[in-house]
């Protein structure tokens, strides 16, 4: 219990308020989540996309439910992984008189519980959507939710059988500089390699009309083998959702108790086999971070004086730049940004597009490179926090507020700068726009995601939350970087948007248009950074 | 001689003219007469008489404007033709001269509207208000100017030169509006000072602009060669745009005004928004039902301005959840015809009503006129807006109209099939002369749909309220922040503080008055702590656990702010002049909080950096204090790999780096070993014997007795003690005995000192979140 309140908020639950608050936001939110994934199966039912009837395959869903368990697997198996053995909590929690397997099953208890609550906003409303749609009988929404609250059990059991080979892997890497170079040189050629061969299979012309019915066969073909080829998924969402029979659905069939035998054995042996290896292996493993090689730097021994500005720009950035996840995950979106970009235009050139269409193509653009630039600064919103307790010492320092809260997005505003300028002319040269025209896209780019970078870090210092740092570590969420990620997709929608409905309403100068606004954008945000880092500086 | 019949009709015209000047000063010279008979009546009963001439003359012109059955527009342009009677005056009857007279006749009619708001609109608030002085300025000229046109501008309003009711009303609306004009000239004189000339010179065009008919624009500009609005062009946007413009505009306007001033400025644009929209009316109008103004955008119309004059709660909160969403609504999807041009003043008229009715409720509640609602509100609007509701479904059946589009097929279509099909169930009841048709299904289910939206558009306000706060609590701390620094330059007599350093406090720690409260605790941590440290001695700051040392410590070296009080460091303000102080000072903090990615060198050297230490000094400083801490081969390794001694040691270095006036320790010898203890106890003697001061907090007593000059005690945030060593020494008190009596208490019972009520601010409760805020006005 301790742990489950470390990581999720019950103070609403002494307040009525508060607690209907929540409510209505889950409520609403899981309503929004359905009716989008309403959406798309009418749009995709409507278009006859996958189906000459009027309903949408089982075979479909399967598909649907390989991506969601895919995406689920990893952030729970990446969750797990820090907060088993990454949380500093780990320092007390290993001093407490129990053994080391308690420890480490009360801290998967917790995940599953918190994994539960992103069941109930994200798989249980697609599966009712496809209920509603698909008109499933009422005891079937008893059924989806029991079955997903078991699946995500074993989501979790095997997320933490997992989470040891990827800590040792990670530790390897960690302590192996040379071997970790060597992965990323192959990781990004995989990447490269991947994307030229995409861009060698996208055909001359794509005419989505003229060949609908060689699509359409491709599709049947693509569902066909991977209901072969995955069965195990295919069977699964039959379990959850009944088997497609002539015109009626069927439910709890020899398939289903085959599948629901084993989940439930699935779970009791990954389960069995967590408690047998971390027994015997949890409380070295979790203290293998706590293990520095003591290295001594050979190479520089001198003292060098450098100007103030000088001496933070360098020695924040290198503070910054040496914590390996950041500096991995910005070269990572450095690298990517230009080759979705590449691949993305590559597909838009294959089709044969109108006016509209191409105005789709640029604004879709925009929003792919607007999404990697302000997604990859979302860190910036725990830019401060992340000095834990060492946080009072910049506010020691003889400086002003203003210059020692900006020189540390120095790193984060170069990286945007690299993520947005590459990217962005690789799909102007593919687009042919004209000079100007390009430079005010770029611009206008560059000015949303300053925006976003300059508006996470206000978010950060009004808020700091140095304890997520200094207590539990990287385990803890900090609502501030759900903020962050929530204003990345809000303004990179909304830019995409501006620029859709101008060129589609209203098409003279409208980059310059939107150029100005996204200026005036950029400019309100730094003055109220400046203006707040004056005024609140000292509350920080 | 006989005369000709245009000479007959001439001379009933002048003598018909004379009448209306005869009436109108006939009553100014009435009035005054009656004033100087019962003028100390009237002088003991002035606001009441005011309030009674302003109800006189809006009744007065309510008569008038709707009686006369001219169009208001067509009568101007009338004057154009031929003001002066004939084409025989000479010069009068010029088509130039002609078109200037009707400019100024239009402007005086426009004018005389404004006047009349004002002087109806001023009575009712306190003596000196804004728009009283507007009364003695601008609108004294303007009355005086609307007497000598009345002639004509009567005839604008009638069509008529003839002498007619409205005439006769007009001459007698003119006079007494004179009156009130001049009776606040005289008793507050003809002058305006500068900061009430300033103060009408904001509201004279905010008049000018909500009093201009819905005509006016097209009539000076035209229609942008008959450019239409039409859904979402960009005519269209720039109404939806200059409507959220209008609500920031007014927030941003207001906000820092007080309540009485909001409330008039609102009740003058909510009536010039009635008088506006109801110039399309006369009273011919009422026989038309489907022209009467009972869309919800109208009705709130006229709510407005009853809620601004009176407290009617519930009226105000149905306008703010109910009429504000329907005008936003309205905003996006016009009704008017398509084919209508931009400047129409159909056009004008409409999206007046509509910016008017979402922007003043919601200026209302952003600026504190109405407190923010509560669950209670939402169920008192609910109740007028089903009252409401049910009036224009029965209406709409009895009278075959459509207030509120409850039966419009444009709104059905946006249900699809689905609302087809629920309007295809119907009831119908027969009577005599009607059949009444309702659509119950549909209409439950339109009410039920608008109340869910409501609902919802709470959730946004609760988010505005959200910001809101932040901003004024951001905004209060810069007003304090402005007022410390102004309260500092004026007592040291500088006009701008920049480097400048008090030389009373010069080479010393000084706290006076010092109050530390923490967020919203009930208590201070910290409560009028005043001491003075000299440089040259070593003080120790003893305390139990949570008894304020640190509070203290990292108030001094600006980690926190002060609530109350004033604290120097060498003669600079730490409040005032943070940067300054900073660099006076040499912090160890406590809990090792280092950079730990750096080396020890590299943590150094960026201090050096910050502290502005020349190459060799550093140079020298470092490797003597390697030397000393026995740092020399951990010095180039990452901190994260330094044990807590060590990382103690480092911190030490780099607070020592600069060689600071004043060095301060919070728990400084925590961690290290014996060894360590004694170089850092001999370090900071040897830095205190350099003449600096050395500021400490401890639980070592031995320390204390053996290192220190002075000792301060510390007990709940209140300082208990503050002794020379030297002296307990001479009287033979035992430090320890000495601490337990006076820092810890008999029995340990340690009290807070309280924050007091007043000092807690104005707080508001969140409507939504129920979070208590502390609202700075």
């Amino acid at each position: 219990m301790m742990q489950l309140k470390e990581k999720i908020d019950f103070s609403s639950a002494n307040s009525l308020r508060k607690l209907i608050f929540k409510a209505v936001f889950a409520v609403v939110t899981f309503l929004a989540v359905m009716a989008i994934a309403y959406v798309v199966y009418f749009v995709c039912i409507y278009l006859r996309l996958f189906s000459p009837l009027d309903h949408l395959p089982v075979s479909v869903m399967s598909v649907v439910f390989l991506l969601l368990l895919v995406f689920s697997l990893v952030t729970c198996t990446i969750t797990l992984s820090k907060t088993l053995f990454l949380s500093k909590d780990n320092q007390f929690l290993m001093t407490f008189p129990v053994h080391a397997s308690t420890v480490y099953l009360s801290k998967v208890c917790v995940s599953f519980v918190y994994e539960i609550r992103r069941t109930f906003y994200f798989l249980m409303p697609i599966f009712f959507a496809y209920a509603i749609i698909s008109g499933l009988p009422w005891f079937s929404y008893f059924w989806i939710t029991f079955m997903l609250i078991l699946f995500t059990g074993l989501m979790v059991v095997f997320a933490a059988f997992l989470a040891f080979p990827i800590n040792y892997i990670v530790q390897f890497f960690k302590k192996n500089r040379t071997a970790r170079y060597v992965g990323v040189i192959i990781l990004l050629a995989g990447v490269v390699a991947l994307v030229v061969w995409l861009i060698g299979l996208i055909p001359a012309d794509i005419n989505l009309i003229r060949s609908w019915s060689k699509i359409s066969q491709y599709l049947t073909q693509f569902l066909n083998w991977f209901t072969k080829g995955f069965y195990f998924c295919y069977a699964f969402v039959m379990c959850l959702c009944g088997s497609d029979a002539s015109y009626s659905t069927k439910f709890f069939d020899s398939n289903t108790w085959i599948v629901l035998a084993v989940v439930v054995g699935g779970i009791i042996l990954f389960a069995l086999i967590n408690m047998v290896i971390s027994r015997y292996a949890y409380a070295k493993t979790a203290d293998k971070q706590y293990e520095f090689n003591k290295k001594q730097s050979v190479r520089d021994k001198r003292n060098r004086r450098m100007s103030k500005t000088a001496s933070s720009l360098y020695y924040d950035s290198k503070r910054m730049l040496s914590e390996n996840n950041l500096l991995s995950a910005s070269i990572a979106v450095i690298i990517i940004t230009p080759l979705c970009t590449l691949l993305l235009n590559a597909v838009f050139a294959a089709i044969s597009k109108r006016v509209v269409g191409d105005y789709l193509a640029i604004s879709f653009n925009i929003l792919v490179i607007l999404l990697f630039a302000t997604s990859s600064n979302v860190w910036v919103s725990s830019i401060y926090s992340r000095d834990g307790e060492s946080l009072a010492v910049h506010k020691t320092k003889p400086v002003k507020s203003f210059p020692a809260l900006f020189e540390k997005l120095f790193v984060s505003m170069l990286s945007t700068v690299l993520v947005v300028v590459p990217a962005s002319v690789i799909f102007l040269v593919e687009a042919d726009m004209g000079a100007l025209d390009s430079v005010l896209i770029i611009l206008t780019e560059l000015a949303v995601a300053f925006g976003h970078l300059f508006w996470s870090a206000e978010i950060d210092f009004m808020n700091p939350k140095p304890q997520v740092y200094s207590t539990s570590g990287a385990a803890g969420v900090n609502p501030n970087e759900v903020k962050s990620i929530a204003l990345s997709f809000f303004l990179s929608i909304i830019t995409m948007g501006v620029f859709l409905f101008f060129l589609m309403y209203d098409a003279s100068y409208v980059y310059i248009r939107v150029f100005i606004l996204a200026a005036i954008f950029v400019a309100y945000r730094l003055i109220v950074f400046k203006f707040k880092s004056r005024v609140m500086y000292e509350e920080m | 001689m006989d005369d000709s019949p245009h000479l007959v009709q001439l001379k009933k015209l002048f003598w018909v003219a004379l009448m209306v000047y005869v009436i109108s000063a006939g009553t100014i010279a009435l009035l005054i007469a009656l004033y100087f008979l019962f003028r100390r009546f009237i002088e003991a009963h002035a606001r009441l008489f005011l309030k009674i001439f302003a109800v006189l003359i809006l009744a007065l012109f309510a008569v008038r404007y709707y009686a006369s059955s001219g169009s208001l527009l067509e009568g101007v342009h009338a004057l154009s033709d031929n003001p002066f009677y004939g084409e025989n005056a000479g010069w009068f009857s010029s088509k130039a001269f002609s078109n200037v007279f009707m400019v100024l006749v239009t402007v005086d009619v426009w004018m005389e509207i404004a006047s009349v708001l004002v002087v109806f609109v001023f009575p009712f608030f306190k003596k000196g208000n804004v728009f009283e002085n507007v009364a003695r300025s601008f609108t004294l000229i303007f009355s005086v100017i609307n007497i000598a046109l009345l002639r004509w501008t009567s005839y604008s309003y009638t069509g008529s030169y003839g002498l007619d009711v409205c005439s006769v009303f007009m001459s007698v609306e003119s006079a007494f509006v004179f009156c009130v004009c001049l009776y606040s000239a005289c008793k507050s004189g003809l002058k305006l000072k500068k900061n009430e000339f300033l103060g009408v010179m904001y509201v004279v065009p905010a008049m000018i602009v909500f009093t201009m008919m819905p005509w006016t624009l097209e009539e000076l500009f035209g229609n942008f060669g008959y450019a239409h609005v039409t859904r979402f062009n960009a005519f269209h946007r720039g109404y939806i745009y200059a409507g959220i413009v209008f609500v920031i505009v007014m927030y941003f306007y207001l906000r820092n005004k007080d309540r009485e001033y909001i409330r008039m400025m609102l009740l003058y644009i909510s009536l010039a928004a009635v008088v506006t929209y109801c110039s399309k009316y006369d009273y011919t109008s009422l026989y038309t039902v489907s022209e009467w103004p009972l869309h919800l955008c109208n009705t709130i119309m006229f709510i407005v301005p009853l809620c601004l004059m009176f407290k009617f709660d519930w009226l105000f909160y149905f306008a703010l959840f109910f009429g504000v969403l329907g005008a936003f609504v309205a905003m996006l999807i016009p009704t008017y015809e398509r084919s209508m041009g931009v400047f129409s003043p159909e056009v004008i008229s409409y999206w007046q009503n509509h910016i008017l009715a979402f922007g003043i409720p919601l200026t209302m509640l952003f600026t504190g006129v109405y407190q923010r609602p509560k669950l209670k509100h939402f169920f008192y609007s609910l109740v007028g807006f089903a009252v409401y509701f049910l009036l224009v479904i029965i209406l709409n059946s009895y009278l075959n109209t459509d207030f509120f589009y409850t039966n419009k097929d444009q709104i059905t279509s946006l249900l699809g099939s689905f609302g087809i099909r629920l309007k295809e169930f119907t009831l119908t009841f027969e009577l005599p002369n009607s059949t009444l048709t309702y659509y119950p299904l549909y209409q439950i289910l339109f009410f039920v749909i608008y109340v869910l939206v409501a609902f919802l558009v709470w959730f946004v306000y609760a988010y505005i309220f959200k910001i809101q706060d932040h901003y004024r609590h951001v905004e209060g701390r810069r007003r304090e922040i402005k007022a410390e620094e102004y309260a500092a330059c004026v007592a040291s007599g500088v006009a701008s503080l920049g480097a400048y350093q008090n030389e009373e406090t010069k080479g010393k720690i000084v706290l006076d008055g010092v109050y530390k409260r923490y967020g919203e605790n009930e208590f201070y941590s910290a409560a009028d702590v005043s001491f003075e440290v000299h440089d040259g001695e070593v003080i120790a700051f003893l305390g139990h656990n949570g008894a304020g040392k640190s509070t203290i410590i990292k108030s001094i070296v600006g980690i926190h702010p002060l609530t109350k009080g004033k604290i120097e460091v060498n003669g600079y303000d730490v409040s005032t002049q943070p940067v300054e102080a900073k660099a006076e000072i040499g912090f160890v903090p406590d809990h090792y909080a280092l950079f730990e990615r750096l080396t020890g060198r590299e943590y150094i050297n960026h201090m050096a950096d910050l502290y502005g230490v020349s190459e060799d000094e550093r140079n020298k400083r470092i490797s003597e204090l390697c030397g000393k801490f026995r740092m020399e081969d951990s010095i180039d390794s990452k901190i994260q790999t330094y044990s807590h001694g060590m990382k103690q040691k480092v911190a030490i270095m780099a607070a020592l780096i600069h060689d600071p006036k004043v060095l301060i320790l919070d728990e400084p010898l925590t961690g290290l070993d014996p060894a360590s203890v004694y170089e850092v106890k001999e370090c900071l003697r040897e830095h205190a014997q350099k003449g600096n001061i050395v500021f400490f907090s401890t639980h070592l007593i031995d320390v204390v007795e053996k290192l220190c000059t002075r000792v301060i005690i510390i007990k709940g945030g209140v300082i208990q003690a503050s002794r020379e060593m030297a002296e307990l020494a001479k009287e033979g008190v035992d430090l320890e005995k000495y601490f337990l009596e006076v820092g810890e208490g008999a029995d340990g019972d340690i009290k807070r000192v309280p924050v007091e009520k007043e000092e807690k601010g104005e707080e508001e409760l969140d409507f939504l979140f129920r979070k208590k805020v502390k609202i700075n006005r």
